[in-house]
């Protein structure tokens, strides 16, 4: 198997997102759990909560993917909560923007909600490629987008 | 009249939910209201207002086998309310779409599209339009092939932009009941491209050939062919240019007259200047030059084919207070845009674009052009530049206004008789 796979480049570069955003040292378990959820072909809402609170530095890394999908629930109550259900693109999309205080458009603030957060990071070409605002996304697909909305977020810091 | 509409309603609406239906896995509707209202001052009548009102509505149905390779389907139509006109409902987008990468070959990509939608040819010179049609794209990372080809008699005809011929636009008239449809052509595209093939970003080679479908004895028959070659190249990572040359030969078939063959070539080129650390600063120059057609034996014939050389399906929309046509014309276009809050931690305040600019227009041959009056005794070239400016302010990514201004300064070219050339527009267009 090569060194390089597409996993472990995404994974070695998160880690390094990660720890540049929040200067942490990366724990044991954030590397196994970080394992577990790129396995998932469809990534579910407890580990798409994980890895946008805890790089967002809003959830600590030795936080469970239970308690990172309790936090996320408080923060999008539209969200089907249940740790291992699938979350759609839009819910993702939802979920970034409430994570990263990211601002949507007019539909948006009057109706905030999956259908238009997509559609906000397509614009802001943060979700690139085919996506529906009902398609289920791999882990590996949430994890580029989340490398896209960090990268945004490195670029706003650095403008302050 | 009215009957006709019915069943066309009735046909796209059927064809909306259909393959709905059948795709409806992953769906996405929405659409965009677009209000235009503004002066336009056309040298010939008073100042008039003029407003456009469009709702366009579009469903998306999206499909993907384990495979990669997906299906769309996408429809979109328009409801479009004018001062003229009380109503268009018009299907602007009918279109079937299968992507399959690996399909011939590991790095391949192949892309066939079906149904009603947009086509174009490399450099947006000859065609621009709304066709029913199909289109094939095989993609390759080195080379990529098009083959694509359509009909433009089922656009009904105030959407229908098709206009080479006077019966062409003859056909334009409302008026008339018959001219419910626009005029009846066909056209198939071949094209080859090499993205990043020596210094060149991409070189494109293409042809094109239309054919007057109407019969020789409703009057005259226009049948086109182009040859063209397109490059795009950069210098450093700042400056962009784009350089393209098309050929046109075409035979024009009048009842009781001799049947005529003209030759037609259009040169153009764009710089872009992309300078984003310094506002968001944008300049762009282009030229195009579509000299008269020299084979012709009579130069002083008043029929702009076969004089005044290139003929395309679709004029290109090159001004903002004039329209003209690219036969005999000779064109300078310089703008600057830039964004006075481009680093501004609000992206609504970074959305505001200034653009100024200004055009030079000419005519290659001193020959009577067929978009403005010129005066007859006149021999000069120079017809006379139009200064422009807007300002353009994406407010949110779904919400976008822009006021635009242009006039036209004539030269000594054109007829006194004409009053000032030029147009004041206010644009809004928000998306749900």
């Amino acid at each position: 198997m090569p060194f390089f796979t597409g996993k472990r480049i995404l994974r070695t570069a998160l880690l390094a997102v990660i720890f540049c955003c929040a200067v942490f040292t990366v724990s044991a378990d954030f590397n196994t759990t970080l394992d577990s959820i790129l396995t998932e072909d469809q990534i579910s809402f407890g580990s798409a909560s994980f890895i946008l609170l805890t790089g967002s530095g809003a959830l600590s890394e030795d936080a469970t993917i239970e308690e990172a999908a309790a936090k996320m629930a408080e923060m999008v109550p539209k969200a089907d909560a249940s740790a291992d259900k699938p979350v759609t693109m839009g819910m993702f999309s939802y979920m970034a923007m409430k994570t990263y205080g990211i601002s949507g458009g007019i539909m948006y603030r009057f109706f905030p909600g999956p259908r238009y957060a997509i559609r906000e990071l397509r614009y802001k070409k943060i979700v690139q490629g085919n996506a529906y605002s009902t398609m289920t996304l791999s882990s590996e697909r949430a994890l580029r987008i989340m490398g896209r909305v960090l990268d945004r977020e490195e670029k706003k810091n650095a403008e302050k | 009249m009215r009957k006709n509409r019915l069943i066309l309603t009735t046909i796209i609406v059927m064809m909306l939910l259909a393959p709905a239906c059948i795709f409806a896995i992953n769906l996405d509707a929405g659409g965009t209201f677009y209000n235009s209202t503004g002066f336009v001052s056309d040298g010939i009548e008073d100042q008039d207002l003029e407003q456009l009102n469009t709702l366009t509505l579009r469903l998306e149905a999206y499909t993907e086998a384990e495979s990669g390779a997906n299906g769309t389907f996408t429809a979109q139509g328009r409801y479009e309310y004018t001062d003229e006109r009380s109503f268009l409902i018009d299907a602007e987008i009918l279109r079937l779409k299968g992507t399959f990468p690996g399909a011939m070959g590991e790095t391949s990509i192949v892309e066939a599209s079906a149904g009603r939608f947009f086509f174009s040819d490399p450099t947006g010179m000859i065609l621009t339009h709304t066709a029913d049609g199909a289109s094939f794209q095989l993609m390759y990372p080195k080379v990529r092939l098009m083959a694509e080809g359509g009909y433009t008699g089922l656009i009904i005809n105030p959407s229908s932009d098709i206009r080479m011929t006077r019966i062409d636009l003859s056909e334009s008239d409302l008026e008339i009941e018959d001219n419910f449809y626009g005029p009846k052509r066909a056209f198939g595209q071949f094209g080859l491209s090499f993205p990043e093939l020596w210094w060149l970003n991409s070189l494109s080679l293409f042809t094109l050939a239309q054919f007057d479908m109407r019969d020789e004895d409703e009057g005259a028959v226009m049948n086109t062919q182009y040859l063209g070659i397109q490059t795009e190249r950069s210098y450093g990572k700042n400056l962009y240019q784009d350089l393209f040359l098309i050929l046109q030969a075409g035979q024009l078939k009048t009842p009781d007259l001799e049947d005529r063959v003209g030759y037609g070539l259009l040169l153009g080129l764009r710089l872009r200047y992309l300078k984003e650390d310094f506002f968001g600063s944008r300049f762009e120059f282009r030229a195009i030059g579509a000299p008269p057609d020299i084979s012709t034996d009579d130069l002083s014939d008043k029929i702009p084919f076969g004089v005044l050389g290139f003929v395309p399906m679709n004029q290109p929309d090159l001004g903002e207070a004039v329209s003209p046509s690219l036969s005999g014309l000779g064109l300078f276009d310089l703008n600057y845009s830039f964004r006075p809050f481009y680093n501004s931690k609000s992206e609504t305040a970074a959305g505001i674009q200034p653009v100024i600019g200004a055009k030079g227009y000419l005519r290659t041959y001193s020959v009577k052009v067929d978009w403005i009056d010129t005066d007859p005794d006149s021999d000069s070239l120079y017809l006379g530049t139009e200064i422009n400016a807007a300002l353009v302010w994406r407010i949110f990514s779904d919400l976008g206004i822009d006021i635009k201004g242009a006039y036209f300064l004539p030269s000594s070219t054109i007829s006194e008789d004409m009053d000032a050339i030029w147009a004041l527009r206010f644009n809004l267009s928000v998306s749900f």
